[in-house]
């Protein structure tokens, strides 16, 4: 068994000649041989390269350690892809490359490739192409011990060198075959155990592989790249269809697959009876079976999404069930996907919408996850929603990965609105999906005019509280009443006061048939007058009647106050009532001198004689009156919490199992 | 639209009731008015319950027609 990945010879400098390439100005190096299967002259270009496929048989074609060739097994043809080709030229964070050769292979759940590229100065790097994601990857020396591949678990934090990873994907690989130059020995046909992670912050990948035989660990550690920072040119790329003229026939019917299918399809379902086909290099597997009626997807199979500006299509559609005290929840998900951009998934339940990606890093999900609970996702927090269980119920099209009607899937779901963060556990694959919620208007914008939308219910867990128009920017209104009102009380209450104009203490006998004060002035016209009046009632009351009267002995207002207070002991304990102070405002129009008319009468207990008490009055000019700004006052911070009150609202309808349980 | 609309309708709600109520403190809006017309005392209020001997308060307009007997 010869380690898989690992650099066994320095290729033999005197094999080597100079020869041109693109012009006389940029000599290569390039060594020309012989395939010893088919006897097909096959050269190599870089001295990096310890593995040919033969161009023509597809032998896999190694140099051993004394320079001698040597044939191994023949790989399959490999189905084009859309990103690059052999010996197409392209760029990774604007250095340009040309792609030397590929190698491809076979998990459980879908393949992969590996793209070797050799940059101008002659090096060679790799890109791991997987589900439409692409890594940039350089093998990594260990120096420090990993776990055995049978201690592996998916979410499982694994130490390499001085490095920190999450185990997210565990499997068994098998190199199914390869075309052009690889830097690498590789036996195809040749099956061993790896492990696939990310960093804790999701900036780098890693994978773990182990020798079939000895269990001897070799890692390596890659970028992870967005697909637009390493491509080929327009030209360079698949011009066809991957899989166009291949025809699949499902073994359980007979009849032909012909809907969508790309160079990473893992599977797809025979249209015709509801199979699910794993595609092999050499035939397609039943995986699964639809059964009963189709769910009531939005999307056809082929339908145009445009998102984000990218034209995606449809490719595959899912449709999960989770099961809540005997209460059966649906979810659909389409898997969307553009040649340039890569996969994109949509999700949608009660009419709710969210596109996701893969996303790589560690999420410190507790084991028993609480709704909403915080997790930390390097710098942000996010809040869980709920965790569960999910079965897969439905599923057709065609997919980058193998999923069976029936596999279960454990998801915690977690928020921080418009985002959303969900950690899958399908077997022994650990994933996380990054995505945000998508609005009806623009989904909608990048649909045929005549798509129709299913009736969004209820609040969806990421959804962001958007206020309605008539809540929006009220606050900010009213904002500005509240403080203006408020600074109005404030003016009213220190300036306002007033100042005495008249005070007089009067007693019974004069108040008892009618009393004429002495003259006193009001300065100003228009002014408010406050009676303030004050009695030592003690178990009585006193009525008072005022008037007030100008110089020609006419009376140009009247008003009145009331002095009652009671008090006493029962069972309760004491207790008391009313008031010996008694005020009201009047307004006096005009300026001048005037006098104040009194006449009162008191009584005490029920039906008792008065005890003539003397009455205190005080008259005030320059008056406001500040508890008129309480209404304004009021309205305004009404108006102005209207909008926390939505949202507040809001929260507690997104919130609803929650807030049951609070309740509970 | 709808949003501008309630804008204004929220708007010139507040600024209606802080008008008023700056009128209400500071200019006495909603305060009995004085009497458009002077009474003269011997008239007597017109205040129900205004009975008794001929004085503003106490004679009342409609008995005895009486009104201020005291002296300034």
């Amino acid at each position: 068994m010869v380690d898989s990945k690992k650099v066994l010879f320095n290729a033999s400098e005197a094999a080597w000649v100079k020869v041109t390439r693109g012009g006389p100005s940029v000599p290569v190096m390039k060594r020309e041989f012989k395939c010893p299967s088919c006897g097909a002259a096959n050269a190599v270009t870089n001295p990096g390269v310890l593995m040919k496929v033969c161009d023509y048989c597809k032998t896999a074609i190694y140099w051993d350690k004394e320079s001698a060739l040597r044939a191994g097994n023949k790989s399959v043809d490999l189905p084009p892809s859309a990103r690059f080709r052999l010996g197409a030229g392209g760029k990774i964070g604007g250095k340009s490359f040309t792609v030397l050769g590929r190698l491809s292979y076979r998990h459980e759940n879908g393949t992969w490739d590996e793209w070797f590229v050799e940059m101008a100065d002659g090096s060679i790097m790799w890109l791991s192409e997987d589900e439409g994601e692409l890594f940039l990857e350089k093998p990594l020396k260990l120096t420090s011990a990993v776990p055995a591949f049978e201690e592996l678990r998916p979410g499982m934090q694994v130490t390499l060198n001085d490095k920190i990873g999450i185990i997210e994907e565990l499997g068994r690989a098998q190199c199914i075959g390869g075309e052009g130059q690889i830097p690498f020995v590789v036996e195809i046909g040749e099956t061993y155990p790896y492990a696939d992670g990310a960093s804790t912050d999701g900036t780098y990948s890693f994978g773990l592989e182990y020798d079939a035989v000895t269990g001897e660990p070799s890692a390596f550690i890659g970028t992870i790249l967005t697909p637009k920072e390493a491509k080929t040119g327009p030209e360079d790329r698949g011009a066809q269809a991957p899989g166009a003229g291949e025809i699949i026939r499902c073994p359980s019917c007979g009849k032909p697959y012909e809907g969508p299918r790309e160079k990473d399809t893992g599977m797809v379902v025979c249209a015709a009876c509801g199979s699910g086909l794993e595609l092999d290099e050499a035939e397609a597997k039943v995986v699964g079976k639809n059964t009963g009626k189709v769910p009531g997807f939005t999307f056809k199979i082929g339908d145009p999404i445009t998102l984000e500006g990218v034209r995606y299509e449809v490719m595959g559609r899912l449709y999960y069930v989770e099961i809540d005290e005997g209460v059966e929840y649906g979810s659909f998900e389409y898997v969307l996907y553009n040649r340039e951009s890569g996969y994109l998934w949509l999700s949608e339940e009660k009419g709710h919408f969210t596109v996701s990606r893969v996303a790589h890093g560690r999420v410190a999900v507790p084991p028993i996850p609480v709704a909403r609970m915080s997790v930390r996702v390097g710098n942000e927090v996010f809040r869980i929603f709920e965790s569960g269980e999910v079965s897969l119920r439905w599923v057709d099209g065609a997919l980058p990965w193998v999923a069976a009607v029936g596999e279960k899937t454990r998801y915690t779901h977690m928020i921080k609105p418009p985002e959303c963060l969900d950690q899958e556990i399908t077997g022994k694959e650990a994933e996380l999906f990054r995505g945000r919620y998508l609005s009806h208007e623009e989904l909608q914008a990048g649909l045929p005019k005549d798509k129709e939308l299913p009736r969004a219910r209820g609040v969806y867990s990421c959804q962001p509280y958007i206020p309605g128009p008539g809540v929006s920017g009220i606050w900010k209104i009213a904002s500005v009443f509240l403080a203006v009102n408020v600074i109005l009380l404030f003016y009213s209450l220190i300036l306002g006061s007033g100042k005495t104009v008249f005070q007089e203490h009067v007693p019974a006998e004069n108040y008892k048939q009618e009393y004429m004060s002495p003259p006193f002035q009001v300065t100003q016209n228009g002014s408010i007058l406050h009676l303030i009046g004050n009695a030592p009632v003690d178990n009585s009351w006193l009525a008072m009647d005022f008037a007030l009267v100008n110089a020609k002995d006419e009376v140009v207002s009247e008003t009145f106050g009331e002095s009652s207070f009671y008090h006493g002991t029962d069972s309760e304990g004491s207790w008391t009532e009313g008031s010996k102070h008694f005020g009201s405002y009047f307004r006096v129009d005009k300026a001048g001198n005037y006098n104040l008319l009194t006449h009162g009468q008191g009584g005490s207990g029920e039906g008792g004689q008065t005890r003539n008490e003397p009455v205190s009055v005080r008259i005030t000019e320059g008056n406001a009156i500040s508890w008129y700004f309480i209404f304004p006052i009021l309205f305004s911070g009404l108006a102005a919490t209207a909008e926390p009150l939505a949202r507040a609202l809001f929260e507690k309808r997104r919130w609803p199992s929650a807030s049951d349980d609070d309740e509970d | 639209m709808k949003g501008l609309f309630t804008k204004i309708l929220v708007g010139g709600l507040l600024l209606g009731i802080t008008v008023a109520a700056y009128g209400g403190s500071f200019y006495g809006w909603f305060l009995p008015k004085p009497f458009e017309k002077p009474v003269s005392l011997r008239d007597g209020s017109n205040r129900p319950g205004s009975h008794g001997y001929g004085y503003y308060f106490l004679g009342g307009r409609s008995h005895y027609g009486g009104g201020y007997r005291g002296g300034k």
